[in-house]
């Protein structure tokens, strides 16, 4: 049947592309509404010296030789078993490299060229390993990537979109750990919180409060709001400084109450800044009455110091809503499969879930010879580096990948293909622990994605 | 707000339970004070083993002069009984290899494993004295195991005076490391005791001691497992040696007022000491039933190494709190 429009109807219809073009209009000039770049100058020296600081302390603990060169085994990424270190010798060189591009990026040189070298070189040293995975490298990674992409050091005034691109990324990073920290572990049990603090009571006076278990909701508790709420507040800009207060001591007291965080903490209270206003740095200087040649360091550099805001590229609005995209269903990707991420730790990976789960795990491999029936039982402790050990002990796709580097091994030396079975406990946030995998399957066999092979969760 | 998650937290604290499996493993108990547990320990645990080994060995060395000076079948199998004690007393130091055993690398002259054959090889040409034993003979054909060796025999081979002299230098050169390490422990400058106690500097207290005997007594249930899956070379050596590993950590966990079990819930506590149980009960059967003591100590090893890792926060690497320290 056909149907024929009446006039309001198609008044509508013509006024809704209308009002939609008019908002996109509104949204593009807000966008490239230029601001200062001083803002976007501080964050671009604060990653720079984060990374240039990380590489340091890489080099400093030898971790290129324990983490690279040394470990005859590596768990490796998806499709990324071919990034390999360098011979020992020269795989010091890439931390170096590397650190060298982050000053550089730092102090704004040639800002494209820098931060790709600092890029690659990061990736490279991130991606040799899954074992050292961790999510501040991957928010790292991304600002590298964004400080190759964005003006950064080339003009005094940047679009807005950049500083809102750039505060998006950190958004992103509190929005997902907050949510998931929705969990009855994390609110109901206080786990993993709850041990962890039960085992600082060495702290000098705040020891003895904060192991104990109401401590440990509070701070459950307060950490989940924190996270979900910082973003709004740090946007709202009557709350800004108090909520960067919170940024402040919330960093502070986890780098206190847990030493092996590393440089996370530092790294969120000088990168979150850039929710303040653009101009932020030489309103501080005014406040603290620094001489103006203070701030020299977030002048422009080199000859485009011009203003050239103006229209996106066409093709900018596109990239970016694709790159929103994924970095919103990357993180949820495990709700599509319906797998449970703190027992399998299937899609943990690039999913912001920051300090929510405390794995343990023991395993013995047993590697049987087909032709003869001889087995062997290989213990993990004997094979791996410790910061192997657990990872491989308590993960399903490390433990296979570890099964073919034996049956690899094994075929190697005698011809023959062994069988792989792994008998692995494990224990997550203070549930009682069970076997991960199945220990009559034969690991080593197994290539493809974990069906059948890695069993339920004790909890389900 | 954090008035209102305090309340919250309250109302949660209530209504949560103790059942290891729906929650925690962690009690109020880890409230305890860990720099307690680690001096009780140093002091109850720790520096009591290291005083056994050293009595032990100096009772085996005492029993095998007796034998050597009157060779008979009892004495000859007391002097045997005696060394077979004191190394599996010094195999109980190893859920604790930390500071003088391993510093002083004292197992070269205690409890190398034995090759039998370089011993007869040797007894030919005997090491004279203590010092001989030290600087001529190579770790294997030394310590404890060779001294059961060379006391594995007939009293008449105790003719031979090459035998005595052999096994008495041997047997001198062992007590006197392991009560060097002992005097390590107790009375060396670099204070070991203090330091793991927690006496010391206050900063060192922290969690390494728990962390490092934890995952210590982890490691050798695997050495232990490994054992059991290959031909054991002597099934009543291994037997031993499991059986001295599980009375130590069953000292190390605690009876219930004291040790490890005291920073976890109950729950947890009783089972790893009901674990503990069936595999002391598993390494005394005979004979030796390797299934049920492989299944035993698997299951105080995964007990250990993943329930009692999570709820005291062992640290073990990299990536602990999602951190690169």
């Amino acid at each position: 049947m056909r149907t024929t429009a009446t006039p309001d109807s198609r008044g509508i219809e013509r006024a809704a592309p209308v009002a939609a073009a008019r908002r996109w209009e509104r949204l593009e000039a807000a966008g490239a509404t230029a601001v200062s770049s001083q803002s976007v100058a501080a964050l671009r020296v604060a990653l720079g010296l984060v990374v240039a600081w990380s590489m340091l302390r890489y080099l400093g603990r030898g971790w290129v030789t324990t983490q690279l060169t040394d470990p005859e085994f590596h768990v490796t990424y998806p499709g990324l078993s071919w990034v390999r270190p360098l011979p020992a010798p020269w795989m010091q060189l890439v931390p170096i490299v590397v650190a060298v591009a982050a000053v550089s990026l730092a102090c704004g040189r040639r800002q494209r060229l820098s931060a790709a070298v600092a890029l690659v070189g990061f990736c490279w040293i991130e991606l040799i390993d899954a074992s050292t995975y961790l999510n501040h490298y991957e928010l790292v990674t991304l600002l590298l990537a964004w400080a190759v992409v964005l003006p950064m050091s080339q003009a005094s005034t940047v679009p807005s979109w950049v500083v809102w691109t750039l505060r998006a990324q950190l958004a992103v990073v509190y929005v997902f750990a907050g949510l998931a920290k929705l969990s009855t572990d994390w609110l109901v049990d206080a786990e993993p919180l709850r041990t962890w603090l039960a085992a600082r009571t060495d702290m000098p006076v705040l020891g003895p409060i904060v192991a104990t278990t109401p401590a440990a909701y509070v701070a459950s508790w307060a950490g989940a709001v924190f996270d979900l709420a910082i973003v709004p507040l740090l946007c709202i800009r009557r709350t800004r400084p108090w909520a960067y207060g919170a940024v402040v001591v919330f960093h502070l007291v986890t780098w206190r109450l847990f030493p092996p965080i590393g440089v996370f903490p530092i790294a969120m209270i000088l990168l979150t800044p850039i929710f303040f206003e653009p101009d932020w740095p030489t309103r501080v200087a005014r406040r603290l009455r620094l001489p103006s040649g203070s701030l020299r360091e977030f002048r422009p550099q080199g000859a485009g110091s011009a203003q050239r805001t103006g229209r996106m590229r066409p093709a900018a609005p596109v990239a970016l809503a694709c790159v929103a995209i994924v970095q919103v269903v990357v993180p949820m990707r495990h709700l599509a499969v319906g797998n449970d991420v703190r027992w399998d730790d299937q899609h943990y990976r690039w999913s912001w879930r920051v300090m929510v789960t405390e794995r343990a795990g023991v395993a013995t491999f047993e590697v049987v010879d087909p032709a003869t029936g001889d087995r062997e039982i290989v213990v993990p402790d004997d094979e791996l580096p410790a910061h192997q050990v657990r990872y491989v002990s308590s993960r399903p796709e490390a433990l296979r990948q570890f099964a073919v580097f034996l049956a690899d091994r094994a075929e190697r030396e005698t011809g023959d293909r062994p069988a792989v079975h792994a008998r692995a406990w494990v224990s997550v946030n203070g549930h009682r622990r069970a076997l991960i995998v199945d220990p009559s399957v034969d690991l080593a066999a197994e290539g493809g994605p974990p069906d059948g092979w890695i069993l339920p969760a004790p909890w389900t | 707000m954090i008035v209102g998650a305090l309340a919250v937290a309250l109302v949660l604290v209530g209504c949560s339970d103790d059942d290891p499996d729906a929650g925690s493993t962690t009690s109020a108990g880890a409230t305890d004070d860990r720099a307690t547990v680690q001096r009780q320990l140093a002091d109850d645990v720790i520096s009591t083993t290291y005083l056994d080994a050293a009595r032990a060995t100096e009772v085996a060395r005492d029993e095998a002069a007796a034998a050597c000076a009157v060779p008979t079948a009892e004495s000859v199998e007391q002097a045997r009984s005696a060394v077979v004690q004191a190394l599996g007393v010094w195999e109980s130091l190893d859920p604790i290899d930390f500071g003088p055993v391993m510093t002083l690398r004292a197992d070269r002259f205690v409890s190398y494993p034995a090759a039998t054959d370089k011993i007869d090889e040797r007894l030919g040409d005997p090491p004279p004295d203590e010092g001989a034993a030290t600087t001529r003979l190579a770790s294997d054909a030394r310590g404890l195991g060779a001294a059961a060796y060379l006391l594995d025999a007939p009293p008449a081979a105790f003719a031979d005076p090459a035998r005595c002299t052999y096994l008495t230098s041997i047997m001198a050169a062992a007590a006197t490391r392991v009560e060097e390490v002992r005097a390590a422990w107790f009375d060396d400058p670099t204070p070991y005791l203090e330091y793991t106690a927690g006496r010391g500097d206050e900063s060192m207290v922290s969690k390494e001691l728990i962390d490092t005997v934890v995952n210590m007594s982890v490691d050798v249930l695997g050495a232990d497992l490994k054992a059991l899956g290959s031909e054991p070379a002597d099934p009543e050596v291994t037997r031993a040696t499991i059986a001295a590993h599980a009375a130590t950590i069953e000292a190390l966990w605690g009876a219930g007022e004291s040790g490890l079990s005291t920073l976890v819930d109950d729950v947890l506590a009783e089972r790893l000491r009901g674990e503990l149980d069936q595999l002391v009960k598993a390494t005394a059967e005979s004979p030796l039933d390797t299934e049920a003591v492989t299944a035993a100590t698997e299951a105080v090893r995964a007990t250990l190494g993943a329930d009692v890792v999570g709820a005291l926060d062992v640290t073990v690497g990299f990536s602990e709190n999602d951190g690169d320290s």
